[in-house]
């Protein structure tokens, strides 16, 4: 087997193992949601600072413009002030923001949130437990959205 | 050549992983958030980066320490139960663990805790945010920061119950010294907690009756580290006793909060978006 071909079948094996290692689960762990993330900006409606797992309401429109409201989890408040420094005053009602979740696989207007930022691109939090994941598919997740962002970004101008 | 690239290609998994790892995961440039001066933080709010240099700059490694004084509050992440030694279960252990599988296969369902049931003991210890031994003339009283609850053991020469006349979530504890161990054993509890959560797809707890019995045992093996070593004796339910050691680590600037387990809370939770989000409801 030459070098180079040694090399790209091991760079397939790594992928195949970062794949297997479990992921850091959360009191319920993750099986609720889709392992693909969406982004959606919308407008908060309630930020529930509370034990067991923060959760914040946001509002967003549907492709046909109607208003639809959406329900995010996140870890405790405790996990949440260790992981991004967020207290009770981090989001308040009719803030604009950029929520990255990953959609409840029923299809219902529910998900567990990896990543927050405001509308103008400030970083909320960067990294969510709650979301859980490999460390790899957390990456996957994070190129994934850079390169969206990328790209819309190249649309607008 | 070939041993070079073969070399490489054998570290590059540990490699990539620990660079995803210091990539992603939150450090020092979180701040710590306490409710102001002269409070500090509680140990579930730090990170890991938070932790390591507040170990650091408390000298944990070379602090002189007594062994005989395990005051303080350690670690966040508890010590589960491990499941290498889990022993095989009786035909109605078998039978006991069956009966808490969850209807969905996406969530733990049955677990007490959706309701906010007592944790009980063992599992207040093995899934905890933090918890601070107190030692007392006649007792050692062991706070948990999860539930926000705490456990008496008794130092004062008592006998366990022989047959408590109400079971507890939290057992019946009496403590006492062999050379620089702290031995607690624990009976009386009441059968409908569990032992731990089953981390493996979610979907069980371990269970015990109220003829369960459990040792620890406590050594501090410097000012940082508290060694615990629990062993679960239920011959009902585990064809031999379940032992688990690990060590929790001090947090010397830390102190516990208050996570209460509210029921209207934890049902307004799970109502408002882990039932819907349930596919197989």
């Amino acid at each position: 087997m030459s070098l180079t071909r040694m090399f790209i079948k091991a760079l397939f094996v790594m992928g195949l193992i970062s794949m297997t290692v479990p992921p850091a689960l959360a009191h319920h762990g993750t099986a609720l949601w889709q392992d693909a993330e969406v982004a959606q900006q919308g407008t908060v409606v309630q930020y529930v600072w509370r034990n067991p797992h923060v959760l914040v309401i946001w509002s967003v429109k549907d492709d046909a413009g109607k208003l639809v409201q959406w329900t995010g989890e996140l870890a405790s408040p405790e996990s949440l002030m260790a992981d991004g420094g967020m207290t009770k005053d981090t989001l308040k009602p009719g803030d604009e923001v950029i929520m990255y979740v990953r959609p409840a696989k029923s299809g219902a207007a529910n998900s567990v949130i990896d990543q927050i930022k405001r509308a103008d691109g400030a970083m909320v939090l960067r990294w969510s437990r709650q979301a859980g994941g490999t460390e790899e598919q957390r990456a996957a997740r994070t190129r994934n959205r850079e390169a969206a962002e990328a790209a819309a970004s190249k649309g607008k101008k | 050549m070939r041993k070079f690239v073969i070399s490489l290609i054998a570290f590059l998994p540990a490699l990539l992983s620990a660079q995803f790892a210091l990539a992603q995961k939150p450090g020092l440039e979180v701040p710590v958030v306490t409710p102001g001066p002269g409070w500090k933080t509680c140990p579930r709010c730090e990170n890991d980066a938070h932790v390591a240099e507040e170990r650091k700059k408390a000298n944990v490694d070379t602090h002189p320490f007594d062994p005989h004084d395990i005051s303080g509050v350690w670690g966040d992440n508890g010590i589960e139960l491990d499941l290498k030694t889990l022993p095989p279960f009786t035909p109605y252990g078998q039978m006991l663990y069956d009966a808490t599988k969850s209807e969905s296969p996406d969530w733990n369902s049955k677990d007490p805790m959706n309701i906010c049931d007592p944790l009980g003991y063992p599992r207040a210890f093995a899934y905890n945010y933090g918890m601070e031994f107190i030692q007392l003339p006649n007792r050692t009283l062991q706070f948990f920061e999860l539930s926000h609850t705490w456990r008496t053991i008794w130092t004062d020469g008592r006998k366990l119950p022989s047959d408590p006349p109400i079971l507890r979530f939290m057992g019946y504890s009496v403590g006492h010294w062999e050379g620089e161990t702290f031995v607690v054993e624990a009976n009386g509890f009441d059968d409908r907690s569990w032992v731990s959560e089953d981390r493996r797809g979610r979907r069980h707890g371990f269970p015990h009756t109220s003829e369960m019995r459990v040792v620890e045992h406590y050594k501090r093996l410097d000012y940082g580290r508290l060694q615990a070593t629990l062993t679960v004796i239920d011959p009902k339910v585990y064809t031999k006793p379940w032992s688990t050691t690990g060590i929790a680590t001090l947090r010397p600037n830390a102190e516990l909060g208050e996570y209460m387990c509210v029921p209207s809370d934890s049902i307004s939770f799970n109502n408002g978006n882990t039932v819907p989000a349930d596919a197989h409801k």
